[in-house]
């Protein structure tokens, strides 16, 4: 194999690595769970959320102005 | 009033703009199904940070001045608690703590108008989290303004609904703008900050040619002697005899409380808090809740709670700020009982604060909003 051939054969190799390693990572982060999917599966739940919402509520006033 | 929809989020925010940023990236916190794991270092509130927070980010041209704004800071009654205080040192007192049990509570971070009800209302999102870009005036500015400005401009304190309220259903964006909102720079321990606020012209510029108005009453009086409101105000409601105090009835659940005198009056005093936005010689005044002894329980919850009293006199510098000041009265309406004819305001002393509105012990500054001249009745 000359050099010409060589540096060629490198360079593919190369490239084919770094498009198989985007490849893969863009396949992963798209397979990838939402980041705040479980803090949306809990908070939309609303039945869950007003529940919690009317134990915690106390009444105020407003009092300024 | 009170807080509501405290956890609940909308399926269709997660799908806005804003909800597509994803919770973690603003609230902090932990992805993860057990809650107290997924809360643990969470935000609650991630646009308080130095007046916009994460807001900032995309809102710079905005948080740039929230930061500095009355809204933000509260600095209007931290100058006049300052002044009036003087020459004792914060540091020394209960005031701080003061503060922050309560005073604070109307302190607005962004999120605190456009996505939850305020501190003072215990919190709570406003409508499943969905941001509102006016905020609603019933959820967020009556948190705050509820007792006398939200009052008398709905009519439930006072004499009267203001017009605006009434017949057009006006709510407070309409005049006081965003812009507005996000600029009022305090520089100053007046009522009137030397910022743009809200004009009456911009909507009735007849009313603002004095001399060349169809209206007579507008034209007999020269430019920048009376404020809109001393013709067009109804009676108002003031408080008095103000007392702040700590309940502390129930163990570690500490609370500011200022049990006060109602007074439903209208006054007409001298302007004393002249800026270019409020220029005029007389406005109307309203009685400020304060006494020279308003704060003295402090002096004693200081003893009782540290074991060292503060400084007797707290309000030593009592004499410095009056107690009657300048008021935005929002009970405005077109008729009122004193601008009805030229004698019905002119020679009715009862409509005007003088020396006999006053108390013994009031501050020497009241003296300066006194009228001692009461216009005489116009000769037909």
């Amino acid at each position: 194999m000359t050099i010409g051939k060589k540096k060629l054969t490198l360079t593919s190799a190369a490239l084919l690595g770094l498009a198989c390693t985007f490849g893969v990572a863009g396949t992963v982060h798209a397979q990838e769970a939402d980041p705040s999917s479980e803090c949306i599966k809990c908070h939309t739940d609303l039945e869950k959320m007003d529940a919690f919402g009317a134990a915690a509520a106390n009444s105020a006033a407003g009092i300024a102005g | 009033m009170r807080g509501r929809d405290t956890y609940g989020v909308a399926k269709d925010f997660v799908e806005s703009n804003h909800g597509q940023i994803g919770c973690i990236n603003c609230h902090k916190g932990h992805n993860v199904g057990d809650k107290d794991n997924a809360h643990k270092d969470m935000v609650k509130d991630p646009s308080e940070e130095g007046g916009g927070g994460v807001c900032a980010q995309c809102h710079e041209d905005i948080t740039s001045t929230y930061k500095d704004a009355m809204h933000y800071k509260l600095g209007g009654i931290l100058d006049i608690v300052g002044t009036i205080t003087q020459p004792n040192k914060m540091a020394d007192t209960l005031l701080p703590a003061a503060w922050q049990l309560d005073c604070n509570d109307c302190h607005a971070s962004c999120g605190s108008c456009h996505v939850a009800w305020p501190a003072v209302a215990h919190g709570g999102l406003l409508d499943r989290h969905r941001f509102e870009k006016t905020p609603p005036m019933e959820k967020t500015c009556y948190g705050c303004h509820g007792s006398r400005f939200g009052g008398e401009y709905r009519g439930l304190l006072g004499a009267t609904a203001d017009v605006h309220f009434e017949k057009l259903q006006m709510v407070c964006s309409d005049c006081h703008t965003a812009n507005q909102l996000h600029n009022t720079k305090v520089t100053g321990q007046t009522r009137y900050y030397n910022t743009e606020t809200a004009r009456c012209e911009s909507c009735h510029p007849d009313a603002a040619r004095p001399g060349k108005s169809r209206i007579a009453m507008h034209n007999a009086h020269p430019k920048d002697t009376l404020a809109c409101a001393v013709c067009h105000a109804n009676e108002y409601f003031n408080c008095t005899n103000c007392h702040v105090s700590l309940d502390i009835k129930e163990a570690g659940k500490i609370k500011v409380i200022f049990p006060s005198d109602p007074l439903v009056t209208f006054k007409i005093g001298k302007n004393i808090d002249i800026t270019p936005n409020n220029p005029y010689k007389y406005n109307v005044v309203r009685h400020t809740p304060a006494k020279k002894d308003s704060l003295a329980s402090l002096t004693y919850f200081q003893a009782v709670l540290t074991g060292k009293p503060g400084p007797v006199d707290l309000i030593s510098n009592y004499d410095a700020l009056p107690t009657w000041n300048s008021a935005s009265v929002h009970s405005i309406t077109r008729k009122t009982k004193q601008n009805s004819s030229c004698n019905a305001c002119h020679g009715h002393k009862e409509l005007f604060l003088t020396k006999t509105d006053l108390e013994p012990g009031d501050p020497k500054a009241n003296q300066k909003v006194l009228v001692n001249e009461i216009p005489a009745p116009v000769k037909k």
